[in-house]
């Protein structure tokens, strides 16, 4: 096992220094190569993340044969498979004696983590080399750059976080990026509208957040680490001291934060908005990674969470909800950017499922289980949603901006490649049988499932819960197909401004070579095999559970058998949603039409997105807009006034006292002896 | 016999010190302000004395010495500084530096005219060196 | 004891010496400030001689008339008066002279406090070379003529209030402390002659008699405790009376050599009382004074240790003042010296850099 602590901080050092190196010489002195510090530095990081994730591995391989092989276990370190190192940075009084405050910047690469740095590293360098190409004559390419290799700082930190502090600076550095990417061509008024929509509604989340850290801090023994935090939970359960309420409402705050940061119900209205951003940073930012940190952030606190079935109810509940809202939504949009974002809060709201799943009372080896069904989902969801986000831009680049599903058609023949990628893309998100998303989401459905049958308390509304799923990975499997048959089926239509760029080609009356660049379709191929590989050789082989169920605080799994009567149900769910949109949109294309016509209450009601945003407006925003008229006024003419009244005052005392300074230097004099006369006699009346 | 008691004298300083110090608020030709500023430095060098009699040391007189020292260096330097106020102003008049006030403010003014008639006899004064003397006209008795 | 101006004015002040000649004396000076529409001068002077006479009276009330009396008080009534013409005289010419005559009796003063080497630098410095200077320079500035400014005074009502008030305080603080001097004295006085009677016995029983039974209330030695229990300057002394009188109540035989032992403490007794009266001047000390005897007795000395004249119970002056003055600011005050020598040189060379600058 190569040693690789010490080079454990060039994970998130290395994009920094990116980030540092194109914003400070970017502009002026790398101009159009401004993506090789961002490229370099995540090629770095993605292999450092390797070789951090290989250690990982090779301690766990260790750990388990030492285990087999009737080792005590006691003498052998109990964490032989995390790599952890501790830099100071901030230190109050004196914490070795309790009274004070540590917070170090503490790097942990267990399973998990290893796990998600490699996914982050790796989509994120692949996403910037396909940025090249999707950037590459834009007036703000070296700004974009600096931008992303921030995010993958800030990224690289929240992961490797090992105490809530330095997750809650990572989770605001991203939140942070994101608000900086979505507005980046902050001229367009939507652009800046939506970064700012973005930002407040995660800060929402994020006060919850922030409250859960400081709950969990000030009731749970003053510590800010996971791993003390979580042994002094488990120290206090077995004490029979736990006070469940509170830790219940930790649960749920911190459960505030992940809802907002992975835009789940009621928070999600600012991810499909967020689609005003450059699609790479769709790619990134709100599919692959920063949205998943709420389903990063839950699976950390399982220990938490695990003894908090209540809490645990919320979370699938949300995230059901989450789920089959926007998977309701994604069915009608037309903008193919739009399907995408809902169908990320869909796949996110999975993700909770299978965490809130994770009962206890079904048996600890289940929790275990269940979330590991949920980072599954994620890993895969990762690959074959940049892949889905990044062809889509692809389609997007070719056609000189347009996304509107409505205005092209029948694209197979002029993308070829891009059609390809995206097809193994839809294929993975629809669970198309052997395909990546299959497996990810039949552990999901087989979580909620058993949850419904093995719970003690919720069991029929787990079993609910797995309906919704049910339902909702037939309408993921009919959105999907139906975005790709909209764009790559039907008669060939290509709007204008495809041709905005190729005015020579059309010259010549050729079809131009609207393809996108290799610098584009190489990342996008492969992603594709990533999408189409990667769930069918970690899942159902249990690498992927043998190695992530070794984080610390987790319970032991169990090698669970493939539950084959779940699959069959959920292919054929999936086969009949593809076939549905088969015929809907390639057999009959003007059914969709007539079935809007006859029922348009329902057309209208996905259409505008169930009017949440209008909902918001109405009964949240418009009464703080009253109050804040009403605060201003306040402020102007109350407060202002008691403040420009004490000016007044004392400027009004000053017009009185003026006269005083005539020049005169006998009226000075006469000024201080009267002064040392009542200063003698006040000393002499005390005598 | 006993002595006098040590409080007489610090009442005579004390009396000199407040007639100094009104003095030096009321009158303004500046010499005489000076002037009241060394009654005043008397008034403490009493003071001194006396502590130093009733003490029995020669503590208080030293500093007398000292006392009159600095006097000696306000004197020189304040007569310089008179003689070069005089220069520009024409006038002993301390009211008459009054530019350092407010701005805005009115200059405070001598309103109350002064009798017309000079009741003084005039001044014994220096003639300037380099002009030569008035000569009064001979008169003769005889 | 509660921090009012009024209530602190302890009935053993009396109002009237002070304030009469203080009201008299303001007015007069108020009168004779030099203004336009002057009043006449016969006022001013009808309640300035009245102020004068009282404020004599003030300084030589407890005193018994001699010839240093007389001296003291002609020396401060021609400092006062001249004082006062200096403040009133409009002619600066005038002015100045007065201020000589100032300067002249403050050096009376000086002869009588025992400093004749002051009293001879001071005329020389003052009247003979300031008073000069500021001559020439009246001269120089005043050939015009008298100036306006002479017959007009800056705010004469309030400066001679101000002024006033200001003395009031000061004379009310020396008062309330010279009858503080004089109560403590009335207490001891009687003890001290009862001390000096007893020495003049020849036996010790009448003695003992006369001191009175040890461990009773009006024996001599309670009665000294008692008294120095009340100020906090004589709290040490009373544990010196435990002391003798533990010694005086221990011996028991008629032999002379007792009796002489007994007048011995009976001694030490009457030195303490001298010794607390004396102290009733003292400011309590701090710190010790880092000087030589050159400069004469430290501060810190205890009184009983310091020579003293036996009529006029003020401690002895060195005889040869000018030499050992000298002695004392070129031993203790070196430093000081060559510093106010600097001063000087650099006064001087200021003086003439600005005297000579052209406007």
């Amino acid at each position: 096992m190569s040693d690789v602590r010490p080079f454990l901080w060039l994970i998130p050092a290395l994009p920094l220094t990116a980030a540092v190196v194109t914003g400070v010489f970017g502009p002026r002195l790398l101009r159009r190569h401004s993506h090789w510090p961002c490229i370099l530095a995540g090629a770095g990081a993605c292999v450092v993340s390797l070789m951090t994730f290989l250690a990982v591995h090779h301690g766990i391989r260790d750990f388990v044969v030492s285990h087999e092989g009737g080792a005590s276990s006691q003498e052998a370190d109990p964490h032989p498979h995390q790599i952890s190192v501790y830099y100071e940075w901030i230190k109050v009084g004196d914490p070795g004696a309790g009274r004070g405050m540590e917070v170090g910047f503490a790097l942990n690469a267990d399973a998990l983590s290893a796990m998600m740095v490699l996914m982050v590293t790796f989509v994120g360098t692949l996403i910037a080399i396909y940025s090249v190409g999707y950037m590459h004559d834009d007036e703000g390419y070296a700004r974009f750059f600096a931008e992303v290799s921030l995010f993958l700082f800030m990224m690289t930190t929240l992961v490797l976080a090992d105490n809530f502090i330095l997750l809650y600076l990572g989770w605001e550095g991203v939140g942070l990026c994101s608000y900086l990417l979505v507005g980046f061509w902050f001229t367009k008024p939507s652009a800046a509208a939506a970064a700012r929509k973005a930002f407040l509604v995660t800060r929402i989340g994020d006060m919850g957040l922030l409250l859960g850290i400081l709950l969990l801090w000030s009731r749970f023994g003053h510590h800010l680490d996971y791993q003390h935090i979580f042994n002094h939970v488990e120290r206090a359960r077995q004490a029979g001291t736990l006070d469940y309420g509170l830790l219940t409402t930790a649960c749920l705050l911190l459960l505030c934060g992940a809802v907002g940061k992975s835009a789940q119900f009621p928070l999600h209205v600012w991810l499909p908005d967020a689609m005003e951003g450059p699609t790479p940073v769709s790619a990134l930012i709100h599919a692959a990674t920063m949205v998943t940190a709420g389903v990063y952030l839950i699976a950390r606190c399982t220990p938490l969470f695990m003894l908090a079935p209540d809490a645990q109810v919320v979370v699938a509940t949300l995230g059901a909800t989450s789920a089959l809202l926007t998977a309701l939504i994604a069915l009608t949009q037309n903008d193919l950017k739009r399907v995408l974002a809902y169908s990320t809060i869909s796949q996110l709201g999975y993700m909770f499922l299978a965490l809130g799943s994770g009962a206890r009372s079904a048996g600890e080896a289940f929790v275990t289980f269940a979330v590991l069904a949920a980072m599954f989902h994620l890993f895969t969801h990762a690959f074959f949603k940049a892949l889905l986000f990044l062809s889509a831009g692809s389609v997007m680049h070719a056609m000189g901006g347009v996304i509107d599903m409505r205005r092209f058609s029948g694209l197979r023949k002029v993308l070829p490649r891009t059609h390809w990628t995206f097809l193994c893309g839809a294929g993975a998100l629809s669970g198309f049988p052997l395909l990546s998303g299959f497996w990810s989401k039949d552990e999901i459905l087989d979580a909620a499932w058993t949850a419904g049958n093995h719970a003690d308390r919720y069991a029929s509304w787990y079993l609910l819960l797995w309906l919704v799923g049910l339902i909702t990975a037939g309408l993921t499997a009919f959105y999907t197909f139906r975005a790709y048959f909209m764009t790559f089926w039907g008669e060939e239509r290509v709007p204008q401004e495809a041709y905005a760029h190729h005015h020579g080609h059309t010259a010549h009356g050729e079809t131009p070579q609207l393809e996108s660049p290799p610098v584009m379709t190489i990342p996008l191929m492969i992603l594709a095999i990533f999408a189409l590989g990667v769930g069918g050789v970690l899942g159902p082989t249990h690498l992927f559970g043998g190695f992530v169920a070794h984080t610390p605080g987790l319970p032991p799994p169990e090698h669970e058998s493939l539950n084959f009567t779940m699959m069959l149900v959920s292919s054929l769910v999936a086969l009949g949603g593809i076939g549905l949109a088969w015929l809907m949109y390639v057999r009959q294309p003007d059914l969709p039409a007539r079935m809007a016509r006859s029922a348009q209450g329902l057309y209208q009601l996905s259409l505008n997105k169930f009017h949440i945003d209008e909902l918001y407006d109405a009964f949240i925003l418009a009464p703080l807009a009253g109050l804040t008229t009403f605060l201003r006024i306040f402020d102007l003419y109350v407060l202002d006034g008691l403040v420009d009244l004490t000016g007044h005052l004392f400027r009004w005392l000053g017009v009185r006292f003026r006269p005083v300074q005539n020049g005169l230097v006998q009226f000075y004099a006469l000024a201080m002896v009267l002064g040392l006369t009542v200063f003698l006699i006040a000393l002499v009346s005390k005598m | 016999m006993p002595a006098l008691p040590l409080h007489h004298y610090l009442i005579v300083g004390a009396i000199l010190f407040a007639l100094g110090l009104i003095g030096f608020l009321a009158r303004r030709n500046l010499i005489i302000m000076f002037l009241c500023v060394e009654m005043m430095l008397q008034g403490v060098s009493i003071n001194f004395a006396a502590f130093a009699r009733y003490r029995g040391n020669l503590q208080g007189q030293a500093f007398i010495l000292f006392i009159v020292t600095v006097a000696a260096c306000e004197a020189a330097i304040a007569l310089a500084l008179i003689l070069m106020l005089f220069r520009r102003h024409h006038s002993l008049d301390v009211s008459k530096w009054q530019e350092l006030r407010e701005p805005g403010e009115e200059p405070t003014e001598d309103v109350e005219p002064l009798p017309p008639a000079p009741r003084e006899p005039p001044l014994p004064h220096l003639t300037p060196s380099g002009v030569e003397p008035e000569h009064r006209a001979e008169e003769s008795h005889v | 004891m509660p921090y009012c101006l009024f209530s602190a004015v302890s009935p053993s002040v009396e109002w009237w010496p002070i304030v009469l000649p203080l009201l008299a004396g303001g007015a007069a000076i108020y009168l004779l400030l030099p203004r336009p529409q002057a009043y006449p001068m016969l006022w001013g002077i009808a309640l300035g001689l009245p102020a004068l006479v009282l404020t004599l009276v003030l300084l030589t009330r407890s005193g018994v008339i001699s010839p240093e009396t007389i001296l003291f008080w002609s020396f401060s009534a021609v400092a006062i008066l001249a004082g006062t013409l200096l403040v009133t005289q409009h002619n600066p010419a005038r002015a100045a002279l007065a201020f000589t005559l100032v300067v002249l009796s403050t050096c009376g003063l000086f002869l009588l406090l025992a400093a004749p080497f002051l009293m001879a630098a001071t005329i020389i410095i003052y009247a003979g070379a300031i008073i000069v200077t500021f001559l020439f320079v009246i001269m120089l500035a005043a050939q015009s003529g008298l100036s306006d400014a002479d017959d007009r005074s800056r705010e004469p009502l309030l400066t001679t209030l101000t002024g006033f008030i200001l003395l009031g305080t000061l004379l009310f603080v020396l008062q309330h402390y010279d009858n503080g001097v004089n109560e403590a004295a009335r207490e001891l006085d009687p003890l001290v002659e009862r001390v000096q009677k007893i020495q003049s016995l020849d036996t010790r029983e009448a003695m003992v008699q006369e001191v009175g039974e040890p461990g009773k209330d009006d024996d001599l030695f309670r009665q000294f405790k008692r008294v120095y229990s009340r100020k906090p300057q004589w709290k040490d002394l009373e544990e010196r009376v435990e002391h003798v009188g533990f010694d005086w109540s221990d011996i028991d035989s008629k032999d002379a050599k007792a009796v002489e032992k007994s007048k011995e403490q009976l001694k030490a007794l009457g030195t303490l009382a001298a010794s607390a009266r004396q102290r009733l001047n003292w400011m309590p000390l701090l710190a010790r004074a880092p000087l030589s005897n050159m400069s004469g007795p430290p501060p810190t000395v205890e009184f009983e240790n310091v020579r003293r004249d036996e009529t006029q119970q003020l401690p002895r002056m060195p005889a040869d003042n000018a030499a050992y003055l000298g002695r004392s600011l070129f031993g203790d005050f070196l430093l000081p010296v060559e510093l106010g020598g600097m001063l000087l040189l650099v006064a001087t060379v200021g003086a003439i850099a600005i005297a000579f600058r052209r406007s």
